[in-house]
């Protein structure tokens, strides 16, 4: 998990562009919108982009989303479960 | 017809970065783009996230204003609705179109960027600029064959006149497949009899030819 944790991390900074980020700084339990990274709905279309992208996850529903992107952690968990299933 | 004058001018092309015609940076002729916009980003030593998700135009144009501004002085004393913003350029939005539409014909990879395809207008940067100094003014943003003085200048003064604005950032931004050139003025009404940089079809003409290679 703590190796998908730091992938992710490193995908996020590399997708969204966040230049200035050390990815080893960002808080896996810190909420990615509203405060911690900042991000804003672009970034949002940007993480569906990243889960279809490089973990074929298709988010269905807006509810979903809120879910899965309300963390690193939260995304990760996501991704473990769905590659077990 | 009211007096107007050029209070701050930046210009900003392949070879350097200029601002009130004293050179504030040189690049490394060897740097692509998107190297340069970054390293005229770095030099003014301020912390804006977001310059790094902007396209090369939008770079550009925040970047020339933000010369300009020094450090948010220039819009002080002046409410934001009171500051007007006026660009042009040749290409419009054309470099991130391109960018966009290849995206678009890849085939094996169907996954077009939402976080470029905000940026496939041209007056985009406008918006960029309004939020980082809070302009709330009129904005508009020309398409041109080629750099029209005449119209920026009459368009400005328009402005003025109807008094939609109190001062105005005006000019000329394009980004265009690897190449950069910007020319920004700043505008104010002036009571001075004969002031150093008056705002004129002439005078914006020659900024606009000192941004030349």
């Amino acid at each position: 998990m703590s190796e998908l944790i730091a992938k992710l991390k490193q995908q996020i900074v590399d997708q969204l562009n966040l230049a200035d980020v050390d990815p080893a700084t960002i808080d896996e339990n810190a909420p990615l919108f509203g405060e911690g990274l900042g991000l804003d709905s672009i970034d949002a279309l940007e993480l569906i982009l990243l889960m279809q992208k490089n973990y074929n996850i298709k988010i269905a529903t807006a509810e979903d989303g809120q879910k899965i992107f309300s963390s690193v952690r939260a995304m990760a968990d996501f991704i473990e479960a769905y590659q077990k299933a | 017809m009211k007096k107007l004058k050029i209070r701050n001018w930046s210009t900003i092309n392949d070879r350097e970065v200029v601002l009130n015609g004293e050179r504030k940076l040189i690049f490394k002729p060897e740097d692509h783009a998107d190297q340069k916009l970054e390293a005229a980003y770095r030099a003014l030593g301020v912390a804006y996230p977001k310059f790094f998700k902007m396209d090369a135009q939008s770079k550009l144009g925040w970047l020339s204003a933000e010369y300009l501004a020094e450090k948010g002085k220039l819009f002080e004393g002046t409410e934001q609705k009171e500051v007007a913003l006026v660009l042009s350029n040749r290409k419009s939005s054309l470099d991130t179109d391109e960018h966009y539409q290849q995206s678009l014909t890849n085939e094996e990879e169907f996954l077009p960027s939402p976080a470029v395809f905000v940026y496939t207008l041209a007056n985009i940067v406008a918006g960029e600029i309004c939020i980082r100094h809070g302009i709330k003014g009129e904005n508009n943003f020309l398409i041109s064959e080629a750099f029209d003085a005449i119209s920026l200048v009459n368009y400005v003064h328009i402005l003025f006149e109807e008094e939609l604005c109190q001062k105005c950032l005006v000019g000329w931004v394009e980004a265009y497949r690897g190449t950069l050139r910007s020319v920004f003025a700043f505008i104010e009404s002036t009571t001075d009899e004969e002031p150093t940089m008056l705002f004129s079809i002439d005078y914006l003409k020659q900024l606009y030819q000192t941004s030349e290679l």
